[in-house]
């Protein structure tokens, strides 16, 4: 149950309370009295952001399909006016916010008032575009626009224009991937937008809105980084994604306040775990290893070797970033993340395998790695009596057993006796844990 | 961030927000008013494009070019001049690809959209012609179901200058297609 509903709930009860003679009506009164700030402040602005930015999204869609359906008639004069009359109208209604003064509106307004901004300046664009036939070149028209809607990010201190800036660069990357071209100039881009983040976590780190901010700027590198990357060396991006998840869960888990349990409201670690087991899994199989490294560098016409060195200095970013995290985890005995934080160090190591000796041996790595990081963390887990250790532990280790007996020539029966011993192993334990942890609390 | 500077900024980020379509205006009249005309034979097809609204997408038989592209330069994606030369009846042809801007006096600027080793294929600037929303299906079905019959003298009037090219007309049967499709009307 969230805090809003918690509220309401204690508001329902507190009439029977008070008949029953359980609470007096001042007691009752003051509880109320307590609760009110608390009640109005959760609850509505989300619903406002919600219903306000879905109002800002169909008037601009609704404004770019009306103008963009029909107007041949009109002279190019006219048409060039229509089109940028989205735009003077969203200009002033920001202007008019910044006027007023942000502090004297509710900041979640400022949401719906970016989208229309930001929307305003993709239709003035696409709309002179058709006036003149200008060709589709769906890049450019997607840097302009992201170029030219970015300020709103800062001015209005919103995170609506920012999802739409970091959709809009990576779509950006993903359409040059496409072209054949080499998007390095995302990280330029990327960074742009970075001081915005970085000041929305710093001020309020395990906020909704912090962890809005953090979604979506995970998603967007996750992304981008695949689209961004050249072609000129096979493999590559095994060790810089394992070295971006790795760094993501590593400073989370710094970061980390003992208080806030939703993993929700802390991207960094969730994610980052989470997708650094998922990759481990994927390298788990020959496949991913198979013809990677410096002895299979791509020379076709369509790689790019002259800009490798952008790959290199990220790549370079990236491994540095995993080691400071990881001396800064070490140094600071903060070593209960190291299990899985270890993981992009090995996969690094299984890159430089994979690359002098073939695939096999970094195959073997990583599933010697899982069974270790499984079972550490059932262990873990026992020790410090917390059943979602625990369960991530025997989680990893079930998936290992199952993926690996899955791949086998074993009969079905032999696969099935084994599926099922897991899945009771797994019962068992946590009906074990739970019951030791109850009989000690 | 004091409420001067806000504002400030604030006006900077509108005026660049006008100056970007403005130029595109600009660079589109003052090529339409002071540019060459060429000629280009095309073949429309009607996709629809949810952003712009319904245009006819064009291609052009000149938008390929044979020649040895075996350099590294003329790669899918790049940017290249295509140097034009009009023939007797004023269509365009591509006499030359290059990576640099090239010093004669009509050619356009354009994205390799294809390329093998001795073949080129551009994405000429003008691979659209916008048109309202029942005239676009109606142009692709006279293309497509007459297409077979007999053979269309479609091509784009274009306007060229300092490698920007600007579509001024679509014309079918030396007609501009509007009013092609006006007569088409009037015979059923």
């Amino acid at each position: 149950m969230n805090q809003h509903r918690k509220i309401e709930w204690l508001y329902e009860q507190l009439p029977e309370l008070v008949a029953k003679g359980v609470l007096t009506a001042d007691a009752a009164a003051a509880l109320k009295q307590h609760y009110a700030l608390e009640r109005g402040k959760s609850g509505m602005p989300w619903a406002l952001l919600f219903f306000g930015a879905l109002g800002a999204l169909l008037i601009g869609a609704g404004i770019i399909l009306l103008l963009a359906h029909n107007w041949q008639d009109l002279g190019r004069p006219m048409r060039t006016v229509l089109s940028l009359s989205p735009l003077v109208v969203a200009q002033a209604i920001t202007g008019w916010v910044l006027w007023r003064g942000r502090a004297k509106f509710n900041p979640l307004w400022c949401e719906p008032v970016g989208i229309f901004h930001s929307l305003a300046v993709a239709a003035s664009i696409a709309l002179i575009a058709q006036t003149y036939h200008m060709p589709g070149t769906f890049d450019s028209f997607l840097i302009a626009w992201m170029l030219l809607s970015l300020p709103l990010v800062y001015l209005l201190k919103a995170v609506a224009p920012l999802m739409i800036y970091l959709a809009g660069i990576t779509a950006w990357a993903l359409y040059q991937q496409r072209m054949g071209l080499h998007a390095f100039y995302y990280w330029p881009l990327l960074a742009l937008a970075a001081p915005f983040v970085w000041s929305t976590v710093r001020a309020a780190p395990f906020s909704p809105r912090s962890a809005l901010v953090q979604w979506s700027g995970v998603i967007a590198i996750t992304c981008g980084l695949g689209f961004a990357l050249g072609r000129g060396l096979p493999g590559l991006w095994i060790p810089l994604y394992a070295s971006l998840f790795g760094v993501l869960y590593l400073a989370g888990g710094l970061a980390q306040r003992p208080d806030v349990v939703s993993g929700w409201l802390r991207p960094a670690r969730l994610y980052g775990g989470a997708a650094s087991l998922i990759l481990v899994f994927i390298l788990s199989w020959e496949w991913p290893w198979n013809r990677v490294g410096w002895h299979y560098w791509n020379t076709g016409r369509y790689t790019h070797i002259e800009t490798l060195w952008v790959d290199g200095l990220v790549g370079l970013a990236l491994l540095g970033a995993l080691l400071l995290a990881l001396v800064v985890c070490i140094r600071r005995k903060h070593t209960q993340d190291l299990l899985l934080g270890s993981a992009a160090p090995l996969v690094a190591l299984g890159y430089v395998l994979a690359s002098v000796q073939g695939a096999l041996l970094s195959m073997l790595l990583m599933n010697l790695y899982l069974m270790v990081a499984g079972i550490g963390l059932v262990i873990q887990g026992v020790r410090e009596l917390r059943l979602r250790i625990f369960n991530v532990g025997m989680g990893i280790f079930s998936a290992l057993v199952v993926i690996r007996f899955f791949d086998s020539d074993l009969s079905f029966i032999v696969k099935g006796l084994v599926f099922i011993a897991v899945g009771v192993a797994f019962l068992l334990c946590n009906v074990f844990l739970y019951r030791r942890k109850e009989a000690l609390s | 961030m004091s409420r001067t500077l806000i504002l400030v900024l604030f006006a900077m980020m509108c005026l660049a927000q006008l100056v970007a379509p403005a130029s595109m205006i600009y660079q589109r009249e003052a090529t339409l008013a002071h540019g060459e005309t060429f000629k280009f034979r095309t073949a429309p097809v009607d996709p629809y494009d949810a952003f712009r609204g319904r245009y006819v997408a064009l291609g052009y038989e000149q938008g390929t070019v044979s020649g040895d592209w075996s350099d590294d330069g003329f790669r899918r994606g790049r940017v290249v001049y295509a140097t034009l030369e009009r023939d007797a009846e004023g269509f365009a042809q591509v006499t030359a690809v290059s990576r640099n801007r090239p010093d004669a006096p009509h050619y356009l600027k354009a994205r390799i959209r294809w390329a093998s080793r001795d073949q080129l294929t551009l994405d000429l600037p003008f691979d659209r012609y916008y048109m309202g929303e029942f005239d676009a299906p109606a142009a692709e079905r006279e293309f497509l179901w007459r297409q077979g019959r007999q053979e269309r003298r479609a091509y784009a009037v274009t306007r060229v200058r300092r490698g920007f090219g600007v579509i001024e007309e679509l014309m079918v049967e030396d007609q501009p297609i509007r009013e092609w499709l006006l007569s088409q009307d009037a015979k059923q």
